[in-house]
């Protein structure tokens, strides 16, 4: 059971400016003024993170990503939720599973830029809790006190949705009673020179499954959500939304380009189905990983085209946020979670007319349905993909 | 809940297998003549192009990996992974974080794909064929215990072999600021459910979390009580040196400040 959620994106800081993003179609993107980095593309950046200060006893967790996720934590009510469950179960029975890609590499780029006349780095990066990639774990447990089991998913793109398959085995198996699960990344010229080696940054704002589409905008996002088993779930105030399915698969193809059908998509998309037993019909709405690029794009929106009939609502959201890479697991879960609970299903941003390569129905506007069952797909570098089923508690499958 | 173990691969300082690391486990001072020194690994499952590019911790992961596939005796897409290191690539983010400085900020494509924490499942399951579930873990000096934790869980709740396999290089550059890791290490076991293998290497059974400190397995060789203290995914030596010993009892991990993770051996 979903007991909270929220997120801090380039759309929004906390779901209400989110929420009223999504409403009005207002893009979070904005033309590249990230610092260090002249690439002409579009990016989804958070300017809050800018203004965050590091009190002086929090000095050695220093980095943008951390910064982030303080942020992100600050939002909604994230923390008194949290506090409750402490409260009940006790900080070494509440589980902290982490998604990132980047974990703090925005933190040694600048420490680089600092190194002394003898390669040395200076006193102040000498960050042994920040400078590993379970930075986002670690800065989570020390921001919130929290000492139950803790680990950080790093699978690329997917890894913030992986995190929710974790956390349901860990509640499951009862070696936890609640998890906080997240997905925290930042922008960073590792990311922006990076993709952009691979010839896949747009200099637009990025158009998913547009025919004119020409590459992905990166972004930059944190996102959470507090999860508990239903049995425990009476006497919590939660969401009424609970995780029904979840897939995982590998694409054993190619370590930065997708299976040309979409073999390992469809693996984690069936898995989920037969977890929450839905058959594709009792989907109504699909958050797509839709990045904008030629290969996702066009592999991922025929695929789902293939599997789910044309009742099936579709988007991506990435037309608000950009991708934001790790993060982008929980970040779109939460706006499929956000569309299941307001019934406004966000269309895809930034479309002008569906490639007519891709056989899938979607529109720019956003559309309002009475949803029951949503899925949010991520894949990532490496082949990696998981896909993740969320529904209205009270309807029977 | 309780898991079957049926292989194990091992790489380090001095041992480029599991019978070579039980060799050094009964007699330590093959590593005084052996002066410690590694092999680079060269996984013959990766084809030769892709290897060449292949980072030291894909190849070290790999490498172990295969050993323990191949001594299970099952398919690769039969077996789900978790991947487990807590430092990631050290020299692939130096050298990124190093081009970065330049003006021209000209990255390898190779290499900025092969700079996720997740490139060796990329190349495991690439090169095997495997399309099951793979994950890829940190939790820094925890990462060998929550990588058992996760694996051992999911070979219980999936019903499913699952391989684990901890891998950390030495520290890189810089980093050798950071981090005090100076050999690198690798090692994979493969779990099955419980009751599935004909002859199983060992069972393993997750008890009871609420024993304080793990106390520190104790070593016949400093440089092994070294690369145990120093190298994150070498906190499974200890665990392995009681398997090489098939003695029965309790193997102990700290996931956190507040838990540890327990692993009954049985033989």
């Amino acid at each position: 059971m979903i007991v909270d959620y929220d997120a801090t994106c380039a759309a929004g800081a906390g779901m209400d400016e989110i929420r009223a993003a999504l409403a009005d179609q207002r893009s979070g993107l904005r033309a590249n003024d990230f610092p260090g980095c002249d690439l002409p593309t579009w990016i989804g950046r958070v300017a809050a993170i800018d203004e965050y200060v590091f009190t002086p006893v929090l000095a050695q967790w220093q980095s943008r990503n951390n910064a982030l996720i303080a942020l992100g934590l600050q939002q909604g009510s994230l923390q008194q939720s949290l506090a409750k469950l402490v409260e009940r179960f006790g900080s070494a029975r509440i589980g902290v599973v982490m998604g990132s890609s980047t974990s703090s590499i925005d933190r040694s780029e600048e420490a680089y830029r600092h190194l002394d006349g003898l390669g040395q780095l200076p006193p102040q990066f000498l960050q042994e809790q920040v400078l590993n990639p379970h930075a986002p774990g670690l800065f989570v447990a020390e921001l919130l006190g929290l000492d139950g089991p803790n680990m950080t998913v790093n699978t690329a793109c997917s890894s913030s949705a992986k995190v929710f398959a974790t956390a349901a085995r860990w509640l499951r198996t009862d070696i936890v009673d609640a998890v906080l699960v997240g997905g925290a990344d930042t922008l960073c010229q590792s990311v922006l020179y990076g993709f952009h080696s691979l010839q896949l940054v747009s200099e637009s704002p990025c158009r998913p499954f547009d025919g004119a589409r020409d590459g992905i905008n990166l972004g930059e996002a944190a996102g959470f959500a507090l999860l508990v088993r239903g049995d425990d779930a009476q006497g919590i105030e939660h969401t009424g939304i609970h995780l029904s399915g979840y897939g995982e698969s590998s694409d054993a193809h190619h370590m930065s380009h997708p299976h040309p059908e979409g073999e390992g998509a469809r693996l984690a998309i069936e898995q989920a189905l037969e977890q929450a037993g839905l058959a594709p019909a009792q989907i109504d709405y699909i958050n797509l990983h839709g990045t904008a690029s030629r290969a996702n794009d066009h592999i991922e929106g025929n695929l789902v085209g293939t599997m789910f009939p044309a009742s099936t609502l579709v988007s991506s959201t990435k037309g608000w946020t950009g991708h934001t890479l790790g993060a982008a697991g929980i970040l779109e879960s939460i706006f499929a979670l956000e569309a299941l609970s307001s019934g406004v299903v966000p269309g895809t941003l930034n479309l002008a007319k569906v490639d007519p390569e891709i056989a899938i129905k979607m529109t720019a506007a956003n559309q309002t349905a009475d949803l029951t069952h949503v899925m949010s797909n991520s894949f990532g570098f490496g082949g990696n993909n998981a896909c993740l089923i969320f529904s209205r508690i009270g309807v029977q499958a | 809940m309780t898991v079957d173990l049926v292989s194990i691969g091992a790489w380090g300082p001095a041992f480029n297998n599991w019978p070579e690391l039980q060799a050094l486990f009964a007699n330590p001072a093959i590593g005084d003549d052996l002066q410690w020194a590694t092999q680079v690994p060269k996984p013959e499952i990766i084809p030769a192009n892709e290897r060449r590019r292949a980072p030291l911790p894909v190849r070290a992961a790999v490498e172990v990996s295969w050993q323990a596939l191949q001594q299970s005796g099952l398919a690769s897409s039969d077996v789900a992974c978790v991947f487990g290191s807590g430092l990631g690539d050290t020299e692939i983010t130096d050298y990124m974080c190093r081009v970065l400085t330049t003006a021209e900020k000209q990255l390898s494509p190779t290499k900025f794909h092969n700079s996720v924490h997740n490139a060796a499942a990329g190349y495991w399951t690439i090169s095997t064929g495997c399309m099951k579930s793979a994950n890829s873990i940190a939790a820094y000096q925890n990462t060998a215990g929550l990588s058992l934790l996760e694996a051992i869980i999911q070979c219980q709740q999936h019903q499913e072999p699952v391989l684990i396999t901890l891998f950390d290089t030495a520290a890189h550059d810089a980093y050798r600021q950071i981090f005090a890791c100076e050999h690198s290490f690798a090692a994979a076991l493969l779990v099955v459910p419980a009751g599935s293998a004909a002859s199983p290497v060992a069972r393993l059974t997750m008890g009871d979390d609420s024993a304080a400190t793990p106390t520190a397995p104790v070593f016949p060789h400093e440089l092994l009580g070294n690369l145990y203290r120093d190298n994150p995914a070498a906190k499974v030596l200890g665990l392995l040196q009681q398997l090489a010993a098939k003695k029965t009892g309790q193997s102990s991990f700290t996931i956190s400040p507040a838990r540890v993770l327990n692993i009954d051996v049985s033989f």
